[in-house]
């Protein structure tokens, strides 16, 4: 067959279940869902945005591929390692004929972060991609502040005379705000700059166009970042907290955040359904392989915190996928779970023209690394949680069960038979066998398992 | 069959610290390794100096790839049981079940296999509708060792094999280093007993006092498979290879020194 053109969307943060719960509701989603595939047994191989596309993209878990943090070295060092990769997805593709682009409102992804390779075009978008450019630019302007609070930085600047400087700092916070106004910050996310960016371009076939939206990401229901710019304060505790709102959270907050994770889907709904408008009008609908995926999920308190990366539960790991496939192909799915690592190999396939379904796998698997040497410190109610945080877990996913280890002190983290906790002392045979598989996985890594 | 490197004037001692060197490199350098041995001669010495390096490193010892491809002798199987509880290694045994289910009068009819089975004969140019099931016929041969290793290799995602000489995964006349790359899988190839001659892995045997596959002891110069073309012998192989070796090395006194010594080992 023709090679199709290919279009990879990531709802950077979505869970599964949000938005499958809301399919029926939906148009665009529905309308993909109905003339392809929905896949419901799909698992992200980390609960962050970095590993997770990386693995997308080189087919490689975490582990493999070596982009995540990395206890014995700065978080800054992870970006590097991303540019000392050997080819991913992006440039393969192009090699192969394809026009990319990449429409991304997330900064990790872009190409300063050394995502940028293989693509024609790689635009960085949105509110998160607007506050970094006003964030270096204040401080090309202004320059370092001493001091480590902004109170001392204020104090700091008061004494040296320097007055101009917060005159300068409120005109940018007017300017920042007024665009974050436009876009509707913090419900809306960039989404809608993506698709008018992608719809506004000329790209011919076959192309690959990657798009990753922030809707379902935090924050859901603060101004931030309107409190402070992190030029003046450079205290990353102080800049976290301020910007994804996660400090002291009352009933009303976590409501309030789980009511606007649950809108991204309606928000996103209508900014994709102007993308299928457009893909139909230019009769490119029927042969472009459409994926929707996600590259992680979210805690809404359920469990932890409002947030994500760190820990292994299905609310982290188990993300969306639907597949549109060129004349709206059906495949049957096989048994097992599919894996977000498969996505290269699935891409690759149709950019040379051979039909593929999305493979599932017997046993597929989620792994987080923990913190970096000297990374800011999480956030959770308000505490700042450093080492009960910095953990090294794997999780198995297969047949019905889910096992995740605490490599760090070899203890079992959390046991699932059918999707609920499950005393692991009464199924002593079958945690052996899922440790076994879990041990050849983790490889040479200093990773232990409890005796069992 | 590949051969090993010829290295006249290196004593053993310098060859398994080689061996050691490129064990620890090997444990550096690649975050996920398998060992693919059988119970042979050169398979247990090849597992002695990867527990050696694990154990002086404090880490596990990769997990072991056994490819039961058929025609091994039951004390095979025993001896790779009992060497993974001695030592502490998880054996993995895998084996191309579809093609040993379908094996009729030592014949393999193509069409009774799978599509994937199939494939693989289709791509390797074999035309004809029948198999002779013997491991001397190499279409067999690669159908009952090398897809049941690449499929657990890509199963469990081993990044490299860390495996002796004489194993199924190397190609006739292989070029062959410490490390090299195989492609379709992509794996790295690791053969820390580069150096090693048959004399030098009878010696770390005997030296270390290592198990000796049972059949070794009764004639047999190579324990891979039951039926082939093997002649057993009278006396066990390490008579010949290392006699020699100590006629060449010093007078006839210090073979029959060895072979005393040997026998009160219980090795013969």
């Amino acid at each position: 067959m023709l090679r199709p053109n290919i279009i990879l969307i990531v709802l950077d943060t979505m869970r599964q279940s949000t938005l499958y719960s809301q399919l029926e509701k939906t148009v665009s989603f529905r309308m993909l869902a109905q003339d392809g595939v929905v896949y419901d047994q799909v698992i992200a191989p980390s609960p962050w945005t970095v590993p997770s596309h990386v693995s997308m993209f080189t087919g490689k878990y975490a582990s493999e591929h070596g982009v995540h943090r990395h206890q014995d070295e700065p978080g800054i060092e992870i970006f590097t390692r991303i540019k000392k990769l050997k080819k991913m997805l992006p440039e393969i593709v192009h090699e192969r004929g394809y026009n990319t682009i990449s429409l991304h409102a997330n900064n990790f992804i872009s190409a300063a972060s050394g995502f940028g390779k293989g693509y024609d075009v790689s635009l960085n978008t949105g509110p998160f991609a607007e506050i970094e450019r006003v964030r270096l630019k204040i401080k090309e302007e202004v320059g370092e502040i001493p001091g480590q609070t902004g109170k001392e930085k204020a104090i700091g600047l008061i004494k040296s005379g320097r007055l101009g400087v917060p005159v300068k700092l409120m005109r940018y916070n007017a300017a920042l705000n007024k665009y974050l106004d436009k876009l509707n910050f913090p419900s809306g996310k960039g989404a809608d700059e993506i698709i008018e960016q992608f719809t506004g371009s000329t790209i011919n076939d076959p192309f690959f166009a990657f798009m990753n939206f922030m809707e379902a990401h935090e924050p859901y229901n603060r101004g931030a970042p309107r409190s402070s710019l992190t030029a003046i304060d450079d205290d990353s505790k102080r800049a976290s907290r301020d910007l994804f709102g996660i400090q002291n959270l009352s009933k009303e907050t976590i409501e309030a955040s789980r009511k606007g994770y649950e809108n991204s889907v309606i928000i996103l709904d209508k900014e994709l359904l102007k993308l299928l408008d457009f893909l139909k009008d230019k009769s490119l609908y029927e042969n472009t392989l459409i994926i929707i995926t996600s590259d992680h999920g979210q805690d809404l308190r359920e469990k932890k915190f409002i947030g994500h990366d760190k820990f292994l539960f299905d609310e982290l790991t188990r993300v969306p996928l639907i597949i549109k496939y060129p004349e709206n192909r059906k495949f049957e799915i096989a048994h097992g779970y599919q894996s977000l690592v498969s996505m290269y190999n699935f891409i690759l396939s149709w950019s040379e023209g051979k039909e593929l379904a999305y493979p599932s796998e017997p046993e597929v698997y989620s792994e987080s690394h923990g913190y970096s040497k000297g990374e800011i410190e999480r956030l959770t109610d308000g505490k700042l949680i450093d080492s009960p945080f910095n953990v090294q877990l794997k999780a198995i996913y297969t047949d019905s069960y889910k096992l995740v280890i605490d490599g760090t002190n070899g203890k079992i983290e959390e046991f699932l038979v059918d999707g609920k906790e499950t005393e692991p002392g009464d199924h002593k045979e079958l945690i052996t066998e899922l440790m076994t598989h879990l041990e050849i996985f983790s490889g040479s890594a200093d990773f232990k398992f409890p005796s069992f | 069959m590949s051969e090993s490197r010829e290295e006249p004037l290196l004593g053993l001692e310098g060859k398994v610290e080689i061996a050691e060197a490129v064990l620890k490199d090997a444990f550096r350098n690649f975050i996920r390794p398998g060992i693919l041995v059988n119970a042979d001669r050169d398979g247990i010495v090849l597992l002695h100096l990867i527990k050696t390096v694990s154990e002086k490193q404090g880490s596990r010892m990769p997990p072991v790839l056994f490819i039961d491809h058929g025609d091994h002798f039951p004390e095979t199987f025993e001896e790779i049981d009992k060497l993974s509880k001695e030592w502490n290694f998880r054996a993995l045994t895998v084996k191309n079940e579809d093609v040993l289910n379908a094996i009729k009068e030592g014949k393999l009819s193509i069409e009774d296999l799978s599509d994937v089975n199939r494939d693989i004969i289709k791509k390797s140019g074999f035309s004809n509708s029948e198999i002779v099931a013997s491991l001397e016929n190499s279409t067999f041969s690669y159908l009952v060792k090398n897809v049941p290793l690449y499929a657990s290799i890509e199963k469990y995602r081993f990044d490299s094999i860390i495996t002796t000489i004489d194993s199924s995964i190397m190609e006739e006349d292989q070029e062959v280093h410490f490390m090299f790359a195989h492609s379709d899988p992509s794996f790295s190839i690791i053969i820390p007993a580069l150096t090693f001659t048959a004399a030098d892995h009878w010696k770390y045997t005997f030296d270390k006092k290592l198990s000796v596959h049972p059949k070794y002891k009764e004639g047999y110069s190579s324990v891979d498979h039951k039926s082939g073309n093997e002649t057993k012998k009278e006396k066990p192989p390490w008579e010949s290879i290392l006699g020699d070796s100590a006629e060449r090395s010093g007078s006839p006194e210090d073979k029959e020194k060895l072979m005393e010594k040997l026998r009160a080992l219980g090795y013969m």
